[in-house]
């Protein structure tokens, strides 16, 4: 295609978006979602299966279908689930724009050539949204706001041309359009009846004779004026909300939509080549404050069974303070996927894990603190000679001490030497140090034999108290 | 049938077959060891060492096939009874940045370190101190035992000294009773291979006399072998 191309845009319309989405990721529940007035504005498929139509009060619904789920509409959750559907479309899509409020905009023309024509563009597109299980239809249009108009009014016309669409334009009703009711009243009122009629008047008189907003409509309809919107930019991490239809009171219960959330997460990061250190889950709840829950990865990762199963470790061995509403799982963290090289011949271990993806199923498991990685400090002083910490640290480089004799085993704290008989087996090794930080020693250290034999590694203060360090094993 | 068909088809086989050809054993960097187990550890399976009291030179019988061993791969150190001390273990050659200490709150977690770490493959060496709560089950250790086939692992279980009389699935069981400062004695209870031998002490490398303290050589004669007793208060001690 040449970039002189006209622009030409489709309009993705999901009439029942909200309702859908709960319904399918609750085993196809039969859903109804409300407006402010309690009345039905979205149904899914198998409410509407029981004859629930949009429009009608709360009451004659459940009436109909006593064990209907009743949600109202949440705008901030439909926008959530269009940024997902508008990821989706981003793979055959470049300039994606949300600016309707249950629909995405989304330019064609300008892909055609790439995905060689328009019919076979429209294929994949559509196959990809079909795999989402919301349903839509779409509309094509030479502007944004006659491709809306189209869609809106339930047409379907993704690959028409511009002249059937225009026709098709001109003869919808003025009730079909997207106007208030008493805009759509005015209009009827002086005896307009298609959108024919309409741009039949001249703009002046449409000025002239009624307020600006109907001539600020036809102006982008026709493309006079341009729509304002933004082009969508896919989020530099991976954020996914996931509305709970009946409150979740065991962690058992969030694994399931887990792991359909932390397969999309290993999709989009297979797809980007990145992988994740961690993945955040938020929990929300009723009136407790959010449970936030971080699956920490010893190594980055992208694959979902890695996930899951540090998910399952860790959920078991947590307790929910309230039931949960509302699970937002996160993945900020994202670092540049790198294939470790594996041997095709020796491995033939099948449960076989890394030492990273080992220290990550530990640690979700038994806790950060229990898994602990050793690593030499050059500290003259035995005790601070040593650290023990979660990630694993750089090799020091310093040189090795040149001391004496160092045991295996050494005591958290040293004790008291017990009212024994103990032979001293070397002579003193006096450590004096620690002047610089205000935990100065004084020791002579030997090596000391009991009377069954065992070693220890005992020290003598200046003030001539006895203290045992450590054993040698 | 013959008894040299049933020896041929493997369903019967000699007691003094000795396999020392090293496929299927660990050398344990001791001579006297190796002997004793004909030809070092059991490769990828379950060794126990039976000792009370510590001291007494369980670390230094294992640090030679622990030095070995992790230069490639971790070593897990599942709830030790004190901190593996990073500068002896570094003057016995092992790699520190290869070492895990695991510390489970109870004993079924500190079984399921266990039997992840053998399993993982990623831990080639596994020192386990299982029995501070309660004791390890027979049914247990098989499991422990299949899991360090699985993933071509060792495990060496340190056991207290009084389930010598229990019986045990693993393929090596050690008592130990320190001597002195620089031998231990060493009954082996089960070995793969041949009847358990008679008790043996081998010796180790002595702590007393190691070479980075050869400065104190001069000094030794004036304090070493003295004997120094509590309660301290009362009592000077070390002149």
């Amino acid at each position: 295609m040449s970039p002189t191309t006209p622009p030409v845009w489709l309009y993705l319309h999901f009439p029942h978006l909200q309702a859908d989405q709960l319904s399918q990721q609750d085993d196809n529940a039969a859903v109804a979602v409300l407006d402010q007035h309690k009345r039905v504005i979205q149904v899914c498929q198998q409410a509407e299966a029981q004859g629930i139509q949009p429009g009608m009060p709360f009451t004659t619904a459940l009436q109909l279908y006593p064990e209907l789920q009743l949600q109202v509409q949440k705008p901030q959750y439909q926008q959530q689930l269009l940024i997902q559907l508008a990821e989706t479309c981003y793979q055959y899509c470049a300039q994606i724009a949300l600016a309707f409020e249950q629909g995405l905009l989304v330019e064609v023309a300008s892909m055609w050539r790439l995905f060689t024509g328009r019919a076979s563009h429209w294929q994949l597109l559509e196959q990809s949204l079909l795999e989402q299980k919301i349903r839509f239809h779409a509309a094509a249009g030479h502007t944004p706001v006659a491709a809306y108009t189209l869609a809106q009014a339930g047409i379907a016309m993704p690959l028409a041309a511009t002249a059937e669409l225009q026709q098709q334009l001109l003869q919808l009703p003025v009730a079909a359009l997207p106007l208030t009711l008493r805009q759509q009243q005015k209009l009827t009122d002086v005896g307009i009846k298609q959108l024919g009629q309409m741009l039949a008047i001249p703009m002046a008189d449409w000025k002239c004779r009624f307020n600006g907003e109907i001539a600020l409509w036809l102006a982008q309809l026709t493309g006079d004026q341009p729509l304002a919107y933004q082009w969508f930019e896919p989020p530099a991490c991976f954020t996914r909300h996931w509305h709970c239809l009946h409150e979740i009171q065991h962690t058992n219960g969030l694994l399931f939509p887990l792991q359909r959330i932390l397969g999309e997460l290993s999709q989009y990061l297979r797809q980007r080549q990145l992988a994740t250190v961690s993945v955040e889950l938020a929990l929300e709840h009723r009136e407790h404050p959010t449970t936030q829950v971080t699956l920490r990865l010893a190594q980055p990762e992208h694959l979902a069974g890695e996930f899951i199963q540090l998910a399952r470790l860790r959920l078991q061995s947590l307790v929910l303070p309230e039931p949960v509403m509302v699970m937002i799982v996160k993945a900020a963290e994202l670092v540049p996927q790198q294939q470790l090289p594996t041997d095709l011949f020796a491995n033939t271990n099948s449960q076989a894990l890394n030492a990273g993806q080992l220290i990550s199923r530990l640690q979700s498991r038994l806790g950060q603190a229990q898994v602990l990685q050793l690593a030499a400090c050059p500290d003259p002083r035995p005790e601070n000679a040593y650290r023990l910490s979660a990630e694993s640290a750089p090799e020091p480089t310093a040189a090795r001490a040149d001391h004496g004799a160092r045991p295996c085993w050494l005591l958290p704290q040293p004790k008291p030497l017990p009212a024994a008989p103990w032979e001293l087996k070397t002579a003193p090794e006096r450590i004096v140090t620690g002047w610089w930080d205000n935990q100065p020693i004084q020791r002579d250290y030997f090596v000391a034999e009991d009377q069954q034999g065992q070693q220890c590694w005992v020290y003598r203060t200046p003030k001539n108290e006895w203290f045992i360090h450590g054993w040698f094993g | 049938m013959s008894l040299q068909s049933l020896l041929n088809t493997g369903r019967l086989w000699r007691g003094a077959n000795q396999r020392t050809d090293g496929q299927h054993t660990l050398s344990s960097g001791i001579q006297a060891l190796d002997q004793l187990l004909l030809g070092g550890w059991p490769k990828a399976q379950v060794s126990e060492l039976l000792y009370s009291g510590q001291g007494i030179g369980e670390l230094r019988l294992l640090l030679p096939s622990l030095a070995a061993l992790s230069q490639q791969s971790h070593t897990a150190w599942i709830n030790p009874p004190f901190v593996p001390y990073p500068p002896a273990l570094q003057d016995a050659g092992l790699a520190l940045k290869h070492q895990l200490v695991v510390s489970p709150a109870d004993h079924k977690q500190a079984l399921w370190a266990t039997e992840q770490t053998l399993k993982s493959g990623s831990c080639m060496a596994v020192i386990a101190w299982l029995e501070q709560q309660q004791e390890v089950a027979s049914r247990d250790i098989r499991r422990l035992q299949l899991a360090a086939e699985q993933g071509q692992s060792q495990l060496w279980l340190m056991r207290p000294e009084q389930v010598a009389q229990q019986s045990s699935p693993s393929a090596c069981r050690l008592v130990l009773t320190a001597i002195s400062s620089h031998s231990i004695h060493v009954h082996c209870l089960k070995r793969r291979g041949s009847w358990a031998p008679p008790p043996i002490s081998i010796s180790l490398p002595d702590v007393s006399r190691s070479e980075q303290a050869h400065w104190f050589r001069a000094t030794e004669q004036q304090c070493s072998g003295q004997l120094i007793q509590g309660p301290w208060q009362q009592r000077q001690s070390a002149h």
